[in-house]
């Protein structure tokens, strides 16, 4: 790798605020929007699954 | 052409939206030196910019007017269903906006600029770029009244939608006024003029059919 | 040809048969991600001038690529919408715009980021910075007024006119901003001509933006499965689905 030891990785130069902060951001966005389709699917489906189950109540 | 004299003697009737332009304009306008310092230097640096920008505000806050009466007495339907093709009817429609709005302020222009000490030749190019930019910002004001139509917060709504088209007539018009005339931004501001000339009618037309439809 | 164009137009066929990229693309996303991260993060070299802080290249330069084609393509699938009035054209346009804002914003963010330890503030007006603003400017017109016209089909109309306008004025609107950069720029502020770089450090770079388009699609076709589920809610074939549970 292109540091000397673990402790030169997080340090980054003095620049690990940025560095890191960038990449976590970056991550989390791409994360974030993945699970939110997610969520809102399961959620979704819940409520039609509440929906059908009454309807099939009513004859 | 009968529809243009109709489209005028509608908005010349009322004087007050070319005094409410105006008025805004130079109101505006005297505000800065009272924020940022009477020093005619700095002003002279910041005058052709802030000309620039007060236009361009005052094209938005007149661009919602412009539309807003048809829109109420059903006019704008009849316009889509009727006889004159409807990209000319945007095209009168943008004139109008023009004529009322923008015109003046390029009128009492030297008046502004002497309230921001700027030099007189510079003032020559200014109104130069504003003649031939502003006719830009009418019709794209137009295209986004019409987009905007009846719409809740129409007004905040016009300015999101709008601001990016409008960074091009505005950069190209303060460069040209600047540069004090070099030609290459005149031309550029020119050849974007006849795109929209050409283009934006139309879309304003495809736009008003939605919006009947709405 | 068209019939290839129609079939894959009707929301349920797309359904249907799209859910199988999703693997693919999940997989994709998931391969080339962490490791263009880890290769960016640990393995690339640092840069003469820069040290370590030129990594952030590794997310933002991937971003502001992702930003400008999402972009393109959202304005594209309005321009289906409103030439063949696909519903499917304007679902898929209005599900990828929340996401292109998202990548401009971090486009925007990272670039902010990257230019503290450049240059010592937050932000430039530099003309590449200008630009991502603008493009975020006009991704939130987009959804701006998607939301405001309501989720109508004259609202879908509405916003993909706007989307075809802005697509045709980016040109434009990128020029304008580089002239005015150029005749603006500081004495002391020079774009770096770059030199070229060394394989080790383009490498991740290429497997970061291939990465972030498998994402983009990947993050876009679920969305627009959830909406068409949404959307077809009355319809049998989706009702059928879920019925089959009982």
């Amino acid at each position: 790798m292109s540091f000397e030891s673990w402790g030169d990785f997080v340090a980054m130069g003095g620049y690990a605020a940025y560095v890191f902060g960038a990449y976590g951001l970056t991550v989390a966005v791409g994360v974030g929007l993945v699970v939110q389709v997610g969520v809102r699917k399961r959620r979704w489906e819940q409520d039609l699954r509440v929906q059908l189950r009454a309807q099939e109540k009513q004859p | 052409m009968s529809l243009l004299k109709r489209e005028l003697r509608l908005l010349l009737r009322s004087p007050a939206e070319v005094v409410q332009s105006l008025l805004f304009g130079v109101l505006v306008v005297a505000l800065f030196p009272l924020a940022i310092t009477p020093d005619p230097d700095v002003l002279r640096q910041l005058s052709v910019g802030l000309i620039w920008v007060v236009t361009l505000l005052t094209s938005l806050l007149a661009a919602d007017r412009s539309l807003l009466s048809d829109f109420e007495d059903g006019s704008l339907e009849q316009m889509v269903l009727g006889v004159a093709p409807l990209w000319w009817v945007c095209l009168v429609k943008s004139v109008g906006h023009w004529l009322t709005a923008l015109l003046p302020l390029i009128v009492i222009t030297p008046l502004l600029g002497i309230m921001l000490a700027m030099t007189s030749e510079t003032m020559l190019w200014l109104m130069a770029s504003l003649l031939v930019g502003t006719p830009v910002l009418s019709l794209f004001c137009v295209l986004g009244a019409m987009m905007t139509l009846g719409l809740n917060r129409g007004g905040a709504l016009l300015l999101v939608i709008l601001m990016p088209f409008l960074v091009p007539p505005l950069v190209l018009g303060t460069q040209w006024a600047m540069t004090v005339g070099q030609p290459f931004y005149g031309y550029l501001l020119a050849g974007l003029l006849c795109v929209s000339l050409m283009t934006l009618p139309f879309a304003t037309a495809s736009v008003a059919r939605i919006a009947v439809g709405r | 040809m068209w019939r290839w164009f129609h079939e894959w137009g009707s929301p349920r066929y797309f359904y249907a048969r799209s859910g199988r990229l999703l693997p693919y693309l999940a997989g994709l996303t998931l391969l080339l991600i962490p490791t263009g991260i880890v290769w960016g993060l640990l393995y690339a070299p640092a840069d003469y001038q820069q040290g370590h802080s030129y990594r952030i290249m590794y997310v933002h330069v991937p971003a502001a690529i992702l930003a400008q084609s999402s972009y393109a393509m959202m304005a594209a699938a309005g321009m289906v919408s409103l030439i063949w009035r696909l519903k499917l054209a304007d679902a898929a346009m209005q599900t990828a715009a929340p996401i292109g804002a998202w990548v401009t914003a971090i486009a925007l963010i990272t670039g902010a980021l990257w230019g503290k330890p450049m240059w010592g503030t937050y932000w430039v007006w530099d003309a590449r910075l200008t630009s991502t603003l603008i493009l975020l400017f006009l991704f939130a017109g987009v959804l701006a007024l998607r939301q405001a016209a309501g989720p109508s089909q004259s609202g879908g109309r509405a916003a993909a006119v706007l989307a075809v306008v802005g697509l045709i004025n980016l040109p434009i609107i990128k020029f304008s901003v580089d002239w005015w950069f150029t005749l603006h720029q500081p004495a002391s502020f020079s774009v770096t001509e770059k030199p070229a770089m060394p394989i080790e450090m383009w490498a991740p770079l290429l497997a970061m933006v291939i990465g972030v388009y498998g994402w983009f699609f990947w993050v876009w076709l679920l969305r627009l499965r959830q909406e068409i589920r949404e959307r077809e809610v009355r319809s049998e074939w989706i009702r059928q689905r879920y019925q089959n549970e009982f």
